[in-house]
Parts: C-alpha cells; sequence; structure tokens
C-alpha cells in the first residue's frame, strides 16, 4: 500500500478548485435558472487570455485581472444577451444553449492558441511548506483556502445581505420577485459576474496544476457539476463535500496502475452514483404549464406519409447516382454522412420525439462499433450479426447507465449523458477498439493491426454505399413505424406533459427506457456501420465533445423532419472535408455550429430541415396561385 | 362515491388543505372556492402529483391515494387540466387514442370506443385534424373526449370553461351534464363561473383556506351568507 498523504493533499487542493468553479454553477443556477456548462471554457479564455498577456512583458498580475475580467465580462454578455431570449424556455434548453457558447469560446481559443500545450507558472509556486511531512505549494494552499473562503462568503452572502435576498426570491420565482419589486435584470447580471469571476479565478489555478489546454479546460466544467449534482444543484454546502470528494478520489487513484488510467473519470462516476441515490424517491415530475421542453409547432414538416414519400424518393436517387458521380474520397465521406445521420436520427428521437436531450449518442454509436469490432475479429460470424449485436449492446450500456436519470427531471437526464460521453471517452481511450487481438479487449500491442472489411454483401465501396443507404433508411422506417404505436402515443404525451401522461395512465419511466434503448440501439448500429466504411475506429476521435456536437448539429439540422438528421450528417462529415480541402481552420467550423445552435434555439426551433420544407410550401403556393394567370398571358 | 377524510397538505408552512373531509355522491358535484382556496390541490392529490400530510380519499370503497399514480387512469380516475394539454403533434383521434392504451377497454372494439367518445363531445368530424390546428373549445373537448372514453369511475374538469365563447360554453355545459349518463362517472367540476356550476352541479363543495365552509345541493350552498361572505359576494354584484 502506498504512502497515499501526498495524493489526499493534492487532492484537496484539486478539489477545493472545482469548489471554486461549482459555487459558481449553484450560484448562478439558483438566481437566473441557468445551469452554466460554458464555465469551463470561459475559465480557458480567461487563463489563456492571462498568459498571453504575461508572454509580451507585461506583469502578470495585470494578466490575471486581465483574464478574469474578460472571462466575467463574457459570461455577463451572454447572461444580458442572449440568456433573456431564453427564459421562458425548460431548464434543459437553457442549459443546452450555454453548451454552444462554449463551443464558440472553445473554438475561438483553439483557433487563436491551438493544442499546444502551456503552462501556466505562478509566483507562488517556488514558495512551500509542509503539511503532515508533504510539501505544499503556496499555489495549493491558496487555492484551497480560497475554495473554503469563496464558500462560506457565498453562503453569508446569499442569507445576509439585500442582494443575496434578492438572489433567493429569484430562484424561488422570477415572476413574483419582479412583481414584488426585485430587480430582476440587475440582480440576474449579478449572479453572471459572479459566476464569471470563479469561473476566471478557477480557470487560472487549473490552468497551473493541471495544464493550460482549452479542450481539457472546457471539461473541467464537468468536475464541477457533478460536485453541484451532489447538492441537487442548489446547495452550496453540498458542492465543498462533493468538490472535494472528487479531488481526493482522483488523486488516490494515481498510485495504483490498474486504475490510474480511469481515475479521470472520477467525477462521471461519482454523478451517476449520486443520481442513482436521488432517484430513490420515485419519479419525479417536470411542473405542468411551465415550460414546455421543445417548441411546439409541427405544421411546417407535413404529414407522415408526405415525410416517407420524399424520403424513399432521395434514399433511391442518391443510392444509385452519387456512386457514378463521386470521387472515391466523396464516396468513403458521403458514405460517412448517411452514417452520421443515423446516429443523428438517435439524438432527434429522443429531443423531437420526448424532448430528452442525450448528449451521449455519439459515445452510443462508440459502444456499437466497439463490440461490432470485437465480434468480428473474435468469432468471424456474419457483419449483420455483428452490427446487429453492436446495436444491441448500445441500447443495454446506455440504458444500464441511463437509468439513474430517467425518473429524474430532464435536465439531470442531459447531464448524466453528459457523463456517459465523458466517462466513455477515458474508457476507449484506455482500452482502445479490437483489431484482431487477443484477449477481451481484443487489441494488438505488437505486430500488424487488422481491418475489417465491407461486408461480402457489398464487397466495393460503391456496393458499400448502397448497402448504407438501405440500413439507414430501414432505421428511419423503424422510427416511423414506432412512432404509430402505443410507444409514439406515449411519447406524445410525454412531450407534451409529464403530468398529463401520468394522468392519462402513461407509465413514464418504461417508456423513456424504451426510447432511450430505441435511440442506443440505432446510434449503435451506425457504430458498426462505420467500423465496416473505415476497416478501424480510433479511440482519439470519441472525446465528449464529439456527442455534444452530435446533439448541437441535429438540433441545427433540424429534429422534426427526416432530412434534418441527414443535413446533420453533412455539417459534421462534408464539412470538415471541404473545409480541409479549402485549407480553412476547423475551429472556425466549431464556432460557427455552436452559433448556429444558439440560433437554432433561439429562434429557428424546426432547424435547417424545417425553414427548407417551409420555404418550398412556400413557393408550391406561390406558384400554383400564380400558374392560372400565366396560363392565361400564353393564351 | 367519493369520500374524503381528514385530508391534510402542507406546503411548507402553509397549508393548502386542511383536515377536508367530504362524502361526494351527487353524479355532478362542483368545487369551487377563491383563488388558492385548495381546489387544485384537491385535484392534485388526486391524481398523486402532490402528497398529503395526512388523511384518506376512497373512490368506491378502493384506498385512492394507494393506487401508484400512473394507474390510476386504469382504476378509472381521469382529469382536465387548468391549461388545455391536448397533444399538437397527434391527431384527435390519436389523442383519444393515447388514453385508451392505457386503460382496459372490457372487450369493447378500441375504435368503437374512441370513436363514441369522440361521437359524444362533437368531435368525431374532426377526428383526422392535428391537435395544433385546434381551437380553444375544440381543445377542451378533446379533452373531456380523453376522460369519458372506456367507462371511468370519477372525471375531474379544472376550469374547462375558462375563456370560451358563449355558443361555446352552452355546448360544453351540455357535454358535461351529460357525462354521468353517457359514461357512467361521477364529475368533480372546479370552475369560477358560478352560473355554469349552479346550472349543471347537483351538489357544491364551498372551499376556503383550504377548508370546508359549505356542502350541499348547489342552490342551499349559494345562498349561504357564509360563502356569499367569503367568495360570491363580488360576483353577484357585478352580475347585477
Amino acid at each position: 500500500m502506498p504512502d497515499l498523504s501526498p495524493f489526499v493533499i493534492a487532492g484537496l487542493c484539486t478539489g477545493a478548485v472545482y469548489v471554486l468553479a461549482g459555487v459558481g454553477l449553484v450560484v448562478l443556477y439558483r438566481a437566473s435558472g441557468v445551469l452554466n456548462l460554458a464555465q469551463g471554457a470561459l475559465g480557458a479564455l480567461g487563463a489563456l487570455l492571462a498568459w498571453q498577456i504575461a508572454q509580451i512583458g507585461v506583469p502578470e498580475w495585470i494578466g490575471w485581472i486581465a483574464g478574469v475580467v474578460s472571462s466575467t465580462a463574457l459570461a455577463l454578455f451572454y447572461g444580458r444577451v442572449i440568456a433573456p431570449r431564453l427564459a421562458h424556455s425548460d431548464p434543459i434548453i437553457r442549459a443546452v444553449a450555454t453548451l454552444g457558447f462554449a463551443l464558440v469560446v472553445l473554438g475561438f481559443c483553439e483557433f487563436f492558441w491551438g493544442e499546444l500545450p502551456r503552462s501556466m507558472r505562478l509566483p507562488t509556486d517556488g514558495i512551500g511548506f509542509y503539511v503532515f511531512g508533504v510539501r505544499v505549494t503556496a499555489t495549493r494552499a491558496i487555492a484551497f483556502g480560497l475554495g473554503v473562503a469563496v464558500t462560506i462568503g457565498m453562503i453569508v452572502f446569499l442569507n445576509r445581505s439585500r442582494l443575496g435576498l434578492s438572489m433567493r426570491a429569484l430562484a424561488n420565482d422570477r415572476e413574483i420577485s419582479g412583481l414584488v419589486g426585485v430587480p430582476v435584470l440587475r440582480v440576474d447580471a449579478w449572479a453572471w459576474v459572479i459566476s464569471g469571476v470563479l469561473s476566471g479565478v478557477s480557470g487560472i489555478f487549473l490552468a497551473n496544476m493541471l495544464k493550460l489546454q482549452a479542450i481539457p479546460l472546457t471539461y473541467l466544467v464537468v468536475p464541477a457539476v457533478a460536485a453541484a449534482i451532489l447538492g441537487r444543484l442548489t446547495s452550496l454546502t453540498a458542492v465543498v463535500i462533493g468538490g472535494l470528494a472528487i479531488g481526493v478520489i482522483e488523486a488516490i487513484a494515481t498510485p495504483f496502475p490498474d486504475i490510474a488510467g480511469y481515475r479521470s473519470a472520477t467525477p462521471f462516476i461519482f454523478a451517476a452514483l449520486v443520481l442513482l441515490w436521488y432517484q430513490r424517491g420515485g419519479l419525479v415530475l417536470s411542473r405542468i404549464d411551465q415550460f414546455r421542453s421543445v417548441p411546439a409547432s409541427f405544421e411546417a414538416v407535413g404529414t407522415l406519409w408526405q415525410q416517407l414519400r420524399a424520403g424513399i424518393v432521395v434514399a433511391v436517387i442518391v443510392a444509385i447516382a452519387l456512386p457514378y458521380v463521386a470521387s472515391a474520397y466523396w464516396l468513403k465521406t458521403f458514405t460517412g454522412v448517411t452514417i452520421i445521420a443515423l446516429c443523428s436520427l438517435s439524438v432527434a428521437v429522443l429531443y423531437a420525439r420526448l424532448g430528452m436531450v442525450s448528449l451521449c449518442q455519439y459515445a452510443l454509436f462508440g459502444v456499437g462499433g466497439w463490440v461490432t469490432l470485437r465480434l468480428y475479429h473474435g468469432f468471424h460470424i456474419p457483419f449483420e450479426v455483428d452490427l446487429l449485436a453492436g446495436g444491441v449492446a448500445a441500447a443495454i450500456f446506455g440504458v444500464i447507465f441511463g437509468l439513474p436519470a430517467m425518473r429524474m427531471r430532464g435536465l439531470f437526464f442531459a447531464l448524466i449523458t453528459l457523463m456517459i460521453a465523458g466517462g466513455f471517452q477515458v474508457f476507449i481511450n484506455a482500452i482502445g477498439f479490437p483489431d484482431g487481438g487477443p484477449g477481451w479487449s481484443g487489441k494488438i500491442y505488437a505486430g500488424a493491426r487488422q481491418f475489417m472489411p465491407h461486408p461480402p454483401l457489398a464487397p466495393s465501396d460503391a456496393a458499400y454505399f448502397r448497402y448504407v443507404v438501405v440500413v439507414v433508411a430501414l432505421g428511419f422506417l423503424l422510427v416511423m413505424l414506432i412512432e404509430r404505436t402505443r410507444a409514439g402515443r406515449a411519447w406524445a404525451l410525454i412531450r407534451r406533459s409529464e403530468p398529463v401522461a401520468v394522468a392519462v395512465g402513461v407509465n413514464i419511466f418504461r417508456y423513456k427506457v424504451v426510447a432511450f434503448a430505441l435511440a442506443g440501439f440505432l446510434a449503435g448500429v451506425a457504430g458498426g456501420l462505420m467500423a465496416a466504411n473505415i476497416g478501424q475506429l480510433d479511440s482519439r476521435a470519441f472525446p465528449a465533445s464529439e456527442s455534444i456536437m452530435m446533439f448541437a448539429l441535429t438540433v441545427i439540422g433540424g429534429a422534426f423532419h427526416w432530412s434534418g438528421p441527414i443535413f446533420a450528417g453533412l455539417l459534421l462529415r462534408a464539412i470538415p472535408s471541404l473545409l480541409t480541402d479549402w485549407h480553412i481552420d476547423g475551429n472556425l467550423a466549431i464556432m460557427v455550429f455552436g452559433a448556429g445552435l444558439l440560433h437554432a434555439l433561439i429562434t429557428a426551433p424546426q432547424g435547417v430541415s424545417g425553414q427548407i420544407v417551409a420555404l418550398s410550401r412556400l413557393l408550391t403556393t406561390k406558384v400554383s396561385a400564380a400558374m392560372p394567370r400565366i396560363m392565361e398571358r400564353k393564351l | 362515491m367519493i369520500e374524503i377524510r381528514g385530508l391534510t397538505v402542507e406546503f411548507g408552512g402553509v397549508r393548502g388543505l386542511n383536515d377536508l373531509s367530504a362524502e361526494i355522491g351527487a353524479r355532478i358535484t362542483g368545487l369551487v372556492g377563491p383563488n388558492g382556496a385548495g381546489k387544485t390541490t384537491l385535484l392534485n392529490v388526486m391524481s398523486g402529483f402532490v402528497r398529503r400530510s395526512a388523511g384518506t380519499v376512497t373512490i368506491d370503497g378502493e384506498d385512492l391515494l394507494r393506487i401508484p399514480m400512473n394507474r390510476r387512469a386504469a382504476f378509472g380516475l381521469r382529469r382536465t387540466f387548468q391549461t388545455e394539454q391536448v397533444v399538437e403533434n397527434l391527431s384527435v383521434w390519436n389523442n383519444v387514442a393515447a388514453a385508451l392504451d392505457n386503460v382496459p377497454t372490457q372487450g369493447h372494439a378500441r375504435r368503437d370506443l374512441i370513436a363514441e367518445a369522440l361521437e359524444y363531445v362533437g368531435m368525431i368530424r374532426q377526428a383526422e385534424r392535428v391537435g395544433v390546428s385546434l381551437n380553444a373549445s375544440e381543445r377542451r373537448l378533446v379533452e373531456i373526449a380523453r376522460c369519458v372514453v372506456a367507462k371511468p369511475r370519477v372525471v375531474m374538469m379544472d376550469e374547462p370553461g375558462a375563456g370560451l365563447s358563449e355558443s361555446e360554453a352552452e355546448h360544453l355545459r351540455k357535454v358535461i351534464i351529460g357525462v354521468p349518463e353517457f359514461c357512467g362517472a361521477q364529475v368533480l367540476l372546479v370552475d369560477h363561473d358560478v352560473d355554469l356550476i349552479s346550472t349543471t352541479c347537483h351538489e357544491t363543495l364551498v372551499l376556503d383556506f383550504g377548508s370546508k365552509i359549505a356542502f350541499g345541493p348547489t342552490a342551499d350552498v349559494l345562498k349561504d351568507p357564509k360563502v356569499r361572505a367569503a367568495y360570491l359576494g363580488t360576483v353577484t354584484d357585478e352580475a347585477a
């Protein structure tokens, strides 16, 4: 048994920074109802700016202040300009919108600073003292002190000050608070300022204690969220306990080689266990009459039969024609687009039919791919069987890990799916995708990797493209069929409002599980198809951000119409290929996608597909109205 | 027969319902009282959305509050909500079908049950229309069709008449009056419209601050000075 005390002390200090970030999340969530998932990205921006300013020779302290001020200013900008436009949406939508903002900030950081790891030095790093025989730098001591002081300060502030009282009033009911004279917008702005300052400060500390890189810092919102979940997003005391616990558990796993590779999954596992504990209380219903989870307007997308007809026509034309016109490279790209469309469909089913936000569908895609590869390499059974097994495995995987959140409100479900995506990222990086090796992981460490060929039914690239179109079309048909059964009607009720669904006797838990299993199955099958498209999957291609991107692009593409997932596939697969062709930095695309998500959530809930359908309908009515006049003139 | 015994609901320190007891046996019973009197709270306790602190509710001798909330529809408890809750992306027919999915059909063909319910509320000709295209009155009627399909025991309506025109309200009134005969259910009707209450309800229960202040035949209750003082005085003044 190694001596754990240095790890415990280091963990407490990191944990204290998680606490700082978590306090920011909770104060803001309580006051304004927004769970700011962009908090990590704002911290990253602050830290990078602070570093940049120190580089050009300005005194470091000016850099720190500038970093914190810029994080704060951006938080305030979002809080005053963008957040109010979503003030009447469901908490999930408001949280997901901040992911759009996070993508914009992250894309900006990556564009300017790139992925080079940098280090953030603080003058307090050199000063140190000993606690129980362990050396502690002054930076870590200050971080710990600050974490404790800020939490106590915040609790006193919320309970004693006038502004704190107003914040608690807002947390209770915004409209009534406004009516009794609380200056809602001003109090709201202060909450954003507090959260912005805390994100900047925690960003700088974490950049120093871990590494100065935009992506990891952006994801440091995850341990903060996990800590906040312990307090049901409202209790500050619980944030302290949660943050410190996560920091310590992460750190004491370090000296154990068997689990050290998985230690960064701590926040994900922690949050999942906490939710498992909380859902014992039984079903928690969303409040009736207060929110609509997804904007409701269906007129623009047409009836099922209209959609089906158009979809089949497009699928047949594309399947026949594309292999003749596309180059080998673009044919493979379009095979990828079609496969991603199936994965996007799995997001769309949950979002448009039930109002559920799943941020882990790309991870489930990876699970399906893993199982398909493993079965193919291990047992050489027919590809179709591997594919189905991959789908089933992804469905089971998703349901097992998503189960704790099924009885909770939608926001918690979204968060746990984010945790699943993050956990999968850690595990897949540790075990890799099977490539014909021995053992349960099927990984080759020495020797040539084996590739999975196209299935015997479709050996050439052209044939495989058509094969994929057929399988994906079957996936779309499956969804349409299930929508017409009692499950589909139950989904519609749940989406309308959970209390109404319960009142007419729907077992909400059961139908949510059915939907999540179906979505997992579709994503898993897509993963298997992708494995056979490339022959192999790359474990580095499955960060949690891909799942978030998947969700963002599905909303942008339009979740209510069959063509929406196809637009999402094009955006995710074809646009990056185009950008590479044109030598444009892909980080610009990330910024545009982030902005696109915000735009879609705020003003275009039906996404690109909804707008196109509405436009084509407008054109047909105009043309059919103009036709008689044109004919008359000709006569 | 709905028997309420000692029903108490507490929200923090506030009592939403205060030791309420009543034996509701009339075919249509009105539930009136000023805002915050506990009318909707009573409905929500019966639906299972709000937890009681004490007391029981039995329907036909069965302890309602012991039934899991999503089984209460199958047991025979149905309701409408203060703001209409038609599913906008389902057709009128499927709105009713969605409700029928979770209740026993007792050997009847589903098609017939749905058609009868829609026929009863006068929406059978609109069966193929999508929820989103319905107006306020049609939405109320679809909600009532969801409530009366397949032999319920108790139908609870929360302000179904709000915001309807005079002719629409007249049709709604006929529909409500006919519910007990159509499907055999008892009706609990919450509404502020005294006119609607007095023309449809055989008995009326008046609540104020979570307590029963009057209960009995509607005409007698509405004459009760306590009731007029608590609630109705202003309304009759306006009417005059």
